[in-house]
């Protein structure tokens, strides 16, 4: 098997703020910063294999998403500090994010991608969305149904229309989160351009490619919550299912990639 | 320098590197012309600083983009002085003859009046113009290094605002 890591922009950035904290002798404990950085490790210690890669609409993403960030946190200090000390604390920690995230960009491969070509998948996945989250609104009248099943003795005992939704509901969660936040086309155009590379690896390096996609977004990536011993991952089950890439955290794919080594 | 309105400076500063590219040798003129656009940059710093009218973090992002251009003219000006001094090559007129269109181009961004919040599209067309001219600067040595950044600054104050930065990232991006 051979393996490749396709790095969403969420990834690049957490690492890029871990290595700027590093360079400030803050410690991050939080293992979404610890992960991140785990599996850049990696794909430094095996350069040679070039196992990590990134597309141009990614890199693009992750220098709006650390903009995005930081935007935001100037708008909720405004009051906190004078906005020139603001400003200029903000401005720095942005240009210090940049030059990692410049540094960690280096050790990903940049492919080209031809946009005919990701046009067509962008249509496959435009319909895998648009169809999992017709999923997600009709998915509702279950807990009704299940509710009218109660027997009539037990029916007072408790509000089983709520106790069926909210199990739904987390059972669920990956999906329904489609309801709560619209896929950005950025991220559609993001997942097209995996399909169109998996697809080209396949057909230039052999049909045993795998291609895993790093990241925390929950349109990706399965959603975890404290305390749940499961995991909700329609969505990218969906994804290994229709287009064959494996969508994870960054600290599961290293598990996967590292034992493949 | 002759007296020259603010964008024309830029061309003024053209035709003095384009003169001393012919001529082989540096000529500490210029550093007039970078003054004065050092000075145009500082000055849009401060207005995007005391904009009451534009969104914060749109005043940020333009307050951002003025404050680079300045810190890359300042870098470039001791370089000019520096190579005027040691005698080296005029190596830094045809860096700076690659950068100047950049800081050009961030310029005309910066100085235009903001009529309305920016969107997502003009957002990105400003980091992209701005992410072009620090990769120019970057790659011809003229960004400050992490300690020039942070000179005059308190580290203390500062570290504390870099981890609520991360802790907001990670709440935005880790939902646990």
């Amino acid at each position: 098997m051979k393996n490749k890591i396709l790095f969403d922009s969420c990834v690049i950035v957490s690492a890029s703020v871990f290595m700027s904290s590093e360079d400030l002798g803050i410690e991050l404990k939080h293992h979404f910063y610890e992960q991140s950085m785990q599996l850049f490790s990696l794909i430094k210690k095996n350069l040679s294999k070039r196992i990590g890669v990134v597309t141009a609409t990614i890199e693009n993403e992750a220098l709006r998403v650390l903009n995005e960030v930081v935007r935001g946190e100037t708008r909720a200090k405004y009051q906190e500090l004078d906005t020139e000390t603001l400003f200029k604390y903000y401005s720095i920690a942005l240009n210090t994010c940049d030059i990692r995230m410049r540094n960690l960009l280096t050790f990903l491969q940049r492919e080209p991608v031809e946009s005919d070509k990701v046009a067509v998948w962008l249509i496959q996945v435009t319909k895998m969305y648009e169809e999992l989250t017709e999923m997600a609104e009709t998915h509702e009248k279950t807990a009704a149904l299940k509710t009218r099943a109660v027997p009539a003795r037990i029916k007072k005992m408790a509000d089983w229309f709520e106790i069926y939704r909210t199990d739904d509901q987390r059972r669920h969660t990956q999906l329904f989160n489609l309801l709560r936040k619209e896929v950005e086309s950025d991220d559609k155009i993001i997942l097209a351009e995996a399909c169109y590379l998996l697809n080209l690896y396949k057909q230039v390096e052999g049909k045993n490619v795998v291609l895993f996609m790093s990241s925390t977004d929950h349109h990706f990536s399965p959603v975890r919550r404290k305390g749940w011993a499961f995991e909700s991952r329609q969505v990218t089950e969906e994804i290994e299912k229709r287009f064959g890439i494996i969508c994870d955290w960054p600290d599961r794919i290293f598990e996967i990639v590292f034992k493949g080594l | 320098m002759k007296k020259v309105d603010k964008l024309q400076v830029f061309d003024s500063a053209y035709d003095k590197l384009e003169e001393m590219e012919d001529k082989g040798r540096v000529d500490l003129s210029i550093l007039e012309e970078f003054d004065f656009i050092m000075k145009q940059f500082k000055e849009l710093e401060l207005f995007w600083i005391e904009n009451k009218k534009a969104k914060v973090e749109d005043a940020f992002l333009l307050y951002h983009c003025a404050r680079n251009c300045g810190n890359v003219l300042t870098k470039m000006r001791t370089r000019f002085l520096e190579a005027e001094k040691k005698h080296l090559n005029p190596d830094v007129v045809r860096d700076a003859q690659q950068i100047m269109p950049t800081l050009s181009a961030v310029y005309e961004i910066v100085a235009l009046p903001l009529k309305e919040p920016l969107n997502k599209e003009l957002q990105m067309h400003i980091i992209q113009r701005l992410k072009e001219m620090r990769n120019i600067a970057s790659s011809l040595s003229f960004l400050p290094t992490f300690e020039e950044e942070t000179k005059d600054i308190n580290m203390t104050k500062f570290k504390r605002h870099f981890l609520e930065l991360a802790e907001s990232l990670q709440a935005s991006y880790f939902e646990e």
